[in-house]
């Protein structure tokens, strides 16, 4: 259970302070699909990035499974992103002169697991992603596609409990892009919570958690009321 | 954990060969300076010493006339000056000229051996030995030569004075035999005399009773060029016996009868009893017995060598050490470049779960790798380089029998140091890496 109380995040852009999100609350339960939606500018991404411990809140608290990550030394946010968390990033981030399997290693390695099952574990989440056969290809060498098929691979590698995504398919294809989340969707039966930050309202289905925002704040029911006079 | 590290760090300074290559030659050109000079300079150093320990460092020479400190002038060449068909090179002025041109007024007065024996208990040998330039002729060879006359005391106790003074062929004059002399291996090949042949010395016909082994490397001058002034060339004017010829001091008063030859004295002290005190106890008794003499230890000068050549080494390792630093600051440059261009990659490391430590450590150890290739690539290459500058410069220095010298801390330093630089360079790049915002580095192109 992730549950975001009443934050903000400011942050400064030459000048300017930017107030990226502002007072926001949100729940989201164990395994839910939960598809965070709006405009770009509009906060989505920070929002993502205060979950998943890459950035601490201004004010405001956020809980994950009873822990309180605004309060956590930058080693156990660390540690969480290590263990917990999975991320899909809509430009892959792989690292460009190591193998896709490396890639997927690196996780594992930098949590202490043995090389030879880093190795093995890696291997098998590529065949998870059905990437087996390009293992020992560069990024470069790979399509978007199988970049972001290593990249849930990666995500999965440490058996987090949640994957955090942010515009997975931005970069891909209309079928492309649709595989990709059939495939974080299969997640969410292996009891996984998933965090998928996108402008695209097609990507959400009706079971899932919809959370609309703009400027950074949640402006769910204004949507709502806006879908129902559009019907 | 902190092998992967290191197997992630291995793989970055593999996948950037070209750079990291470039990177480790500044630290190896620096390590490459330093083991070389310090092994040449300690090889050149023990060489030396080896030669003033062969005289003996408990042997102090008495020198005729006053040395100003500065020492004296260089003495003049006494090389064999040979020509062929009689005809006679240089002036026969020369025949009068002695060795280090210290024939004063005092020359007419010469030292009692046993007196001096006699009032300084410490001193347990004593012999002399006088150098004169004489016209030389064997058949049709002619030339003026340095006739080296050495007391047999002298001969067996300070042999280490002349150059070894070993006998290749033939014996030391006879004590009966007046008229022997003893030929350096070189004036023997350059006269073709052989032992029993006769030759003539300054008018006297003298028979070849021995000649000489060659002196090691050529001409082996005590210290070469490194050691000046303080009667110095006393020592290295006898070690070369090469281009020598020895009549026994014994017999040379009788055979030049109208000669006043200033000797140089050299006594042997006592094993345990302090050079400085004896040498004061040996100037009272030369004033004693009214004679102008300089005392100079062999000790003395082997100091004198150390201190120079240690200053000399202290100066060009210091040198060395920049060239090093050099090397360490174009690392840091590296690093810091690298932490730049790898900004998004460190974010990729940091959402993944990377601690800051672990990035620190990363980088740390990339630039320490570094180092450590560097200096042990450029300790194996100063090996090399010594031994391939060990005969210029042992020609250069006229030191010519010294081998470099590769202490094992100098080998262990020279590698150490440069790790510890490297990691030293990587240290604040690292820092910078490990302190890098996640988001903002993910941001980065």
């Amino acid at each position: 259970m992730i549950s975001v109380e009443q934050v903000t995040k400011t942050y400064r852009r030459g000048r300017n302070l930017v107030e990226a999100v502002r007072g926001l609350d949100l729940e989201i339960p164990v395994g839910a699909f939960s598809v965070i939606m709006g405009p770009s500018g509009s906060g989505k991404s920070t929002l993502l990035h205060l979950i998943g411990c890459l950035d601490s809140p201004t004010t405001g608290e956020i809980w994950f499974d009873g822990t309180c990550l605004s309060q956590l030394s930058s080693d156990q946010r660390a540690q969480i992103r290590g263990h917990r968390m999975g991320f899909v990033f809509q430009r892959f981030n792989q690292i460009p002169n190591l193998s896709a399997r490396e890639n997927v290693e690196l996780p594992l390695l930098l949590a202490g697991t043995p090389r030879w099952q880093a190795r093995r574990r890696a291997g098998d989440m590529l065949a998870w992603v059905g990437l087996d056969h390009r293992a020992s290809h560069r990024p470069s060498e790979l399509s978007g596609g199988e970049l972001q098929r290593v990249t849930i691979a990666r995500a999965l590698a440490n058996e987090p409990d949640v994957i955090l995504a942010d515009e997975p398919t931005g970069n891909l294809d209309a079928t492309t892009g649709d595989r990709v989340i059939d495939m974080l969707r299969r997640l969410r039966e292996e009891g996984k919570t998933c965090v998928i930050v996108t402008h695209n309202p097609e990507l959400a289905g009706d079971d899932d958690l919809r959370v609309f925002i703009r400027d950074g704040v949640r402006v769910d029911s204004l949507v709502r009321e806006m879908q129902e006079v559009e019907l | 954990m902190n092998l992967n590290i290191a197997a992630l760090a291995w793989r970055n300074i593999r996948t950037r060969k070209a750079r990291s290559w470039l990177t480790i030659l500044g630290v190896l050109i620096g390590a490459t300076a330093i083991v070389t000079l310090v092994a040449i300079g300690t090889g050149v150093e023990q060489a030396v010493l080896r030669q003033f320990r062969d005289v003996g460092l408990d042997v102090v020479l008495l020198v005729p006339g006053e040395t100003t400190g500065q020492g004296m002038s260089a003495p003049p060449d006494f090389g064999a000056q040979i020509s062929v068909e009689g005809k006679a090179g240089g002036s026969p002025a020369l025949g009068a000229q002695s060795l280090t041109g210290l024939t004063g007024s005092e020359g007419s007065r010469v030292l009692d051996p046993s007196a001096l024996r006699r009032e300084v208990p410490a001193i347990t040998e004593i012999g002399q030995v006088s150098t004169r330039v004489f016209a030389v002729s064997a058949g049709q060879v002619s030339g003026f030569v340095r006739v080296v006359t050495p007391s047999r005391d002298l001969v067996d106790g300070f042999p280490g004075l002349l150059g070894g003074f070993e006998i290749a062929e033939g014996h030391l004059a006879a004590p009966d035999a007046s008229s022997q002399v003893v030929l350096g291996a070189g004036i023997a090949v350059e006269m073709s005399a052989g032992v029993g042949d006769v030759i003539t010395v300054d008018g006297v016909r003298l028979t070849v009773s021995g000649i000489l082994k060659p002196s090691v490397g050529g001409n082996p001058a005590i210290g070469g060029d490194l050691v000046t002034g303080q009667g110095a060339e006393a020592f290295q004017s006898l070690a070369s016996t090469d281009d020598a010829v020895f009549v026994l001091h014994e017999h040379s008063a009788a055979l030049w009868p109208d000669m006043t030859m200033s000797s140089i004295v050299a006594v042997r002290i006592r094993t345990g009893i302090s050079v400085t005190e004896t040498i004061e106890q040996i100037n009272g008794a030369l004033e004693l017995q009214g004679l102008r003499m300089t005392p100079i230890s062999t000790q003395a000068l082997a100091d004198n060598v150390q201190r120079t050549l240690g200053m000399v080494e202290i100066v060009l390792v210091s040198i060395a050490s920049i060239s090093l630093l050099v090397g360490a600051v174009g690392m840091m440059n590296t690093m810091y470049t690298s932490v730049l261009e790898r900004t998004r990659e460190i974010g990729i490391l940091k959402s993944v779960g990377a601690k800051d430590r672990q990035v620190l450590g990363l980088f740390l150890l990339d630039s320490g790798l570094m180092g450590l290739a560097g200096g042990g690539l450029g300790a194996a290459l100063g090996v090399v380089a010594s031994f391939l500058s060990t005969d210029p410069l042992g020609d250069l220095i006229g030191v010519t029998t010294f081998a470099p010298v590769f202490p094992a801390w100098l080998l262990a330093g020279a590698v150490g140091l440069s790790c510890v630089l490297g990691s030293l360079a990587g240290l604040w790049p690292a820092w910078h890496a490990a302190r890098t915002d996640p988001v903002t580095a993910l941001a980065a192109e």
